[in-house]
């Protein structure tokens, strides 16, 4: 089970509002390397792990991945808020404002919609634990390039943390696999 | 939020994430003792701060809200809604 906490894994505090980075950030709430395929991806695969460890990381790591989820939407919440529509449209946010108004909803960058084909679970621990690797790998570098897209600087702050994640999940699921192979 | 609550909320941001990040490791380090004990150093240190920020401004989670007249869980604005988390 879970229990819900009351705050941010970390501090997001947008003073500017701007579209245009709403619309790309949104890509990790429901885009392929978004955080909600990472936490699905873990908290599905963590069912048939031969150890105990490996469940473990994967409970651990998918649940962090669910207060990414809230930062990610957070952000783009913040980013759009007060800004009127015509105002989002001419930022490309006229479909997804027409679909969900300034409601969070799992789609990535192009507004295509969240799909779990986006991850996998095989039941296999080595399959699973190299696409966890690579998921992180992936998942960093959307997070650079969302942070060369960026110039606001507490835009930039909150991604950059959110990157040094994916970094830190990376070696811990490195060293899962090595578990069960060594 | 007033500056000494996001001062608190900083510290236990920072606190928890320590936290986080130790667990994980301590999931494929079972038998590191330092780690052991510094986990459980920083857990006792985390649970003072809580408590404190807890008396102050509310409940972090709804098995710490309680009530007279009003559900206090639902009183203050959601993480997302105000600036700083």
């Amino acid at each position: 089970m879970w229990i819900y906490e009351r705050k941010l894994q970390y501090p997001i505090k947008i003073k500017n509002p701007d579209p245009r980075m709403a619309k790309v950030i949104i890509t990790q709430f429901g885009g392929p390397d978004g955080e909600l395929a990472a936490s699905l991806r873990y908290l599905c695969q963590r069912y048939c792990m031969p150890r105990k460890e490996v469940s473990g990381i994967l409970n651990d790591i998918g649940t962090e991945e669910l207060a990414h989820l809230e930062m990610v939407g957070t952000l783009v919440k913040q980013l759009v808020a007060g800004v009127p529509p015509e105002e989002l449209a001419k930022h490309g946010l006229g479909g997804y404002y027409a679909d969900h108004g300034y409601s969070l909803f799992p789609v990535d960058g192009n507004g295509v919609p969240f799909t779990a084909a986006y991850f996998a679970s095989k039941g296999d621990p080595v399959a699973d634990l190299v696409e966890d690797m690579a998921a992180e790998q992936k998942a960093r570098a959307v997070y650079e390039n969302l942070i060369d897209l960026a110039d606001d600087p507490d835009v930039i702050d909150p991604l950059r943390w959110l990157r040094e994640r994916e970094v830190v999940h990376f070696q811990r699921f490195g060293e899962a696999l090595r578990m069960i192979t060594e | 939020m007033d500056k000494k609550q996001e001062t608190m909320l900083r510290d236990l941001q920072a606190m928890d994430i320590f936290l986080i990040d130790l667990g994980l490791y301590l999931d494929t380090h079972p038998c590191d003792k330092e780690a052991l004990a510094l986990y459980k150093k920083y857990n006792e240190q985390n649970n003072k701060m809580r408590s404190q920020y807890q008396e102050l401004y509310g409940p972090l989670t709804i098995r710490h809200a309680d009530g007279v007249d009003y559900w206090q869980w639902v009183a203050d604005p959601w993480p997302w809604e105000r600036l700083g988390g």
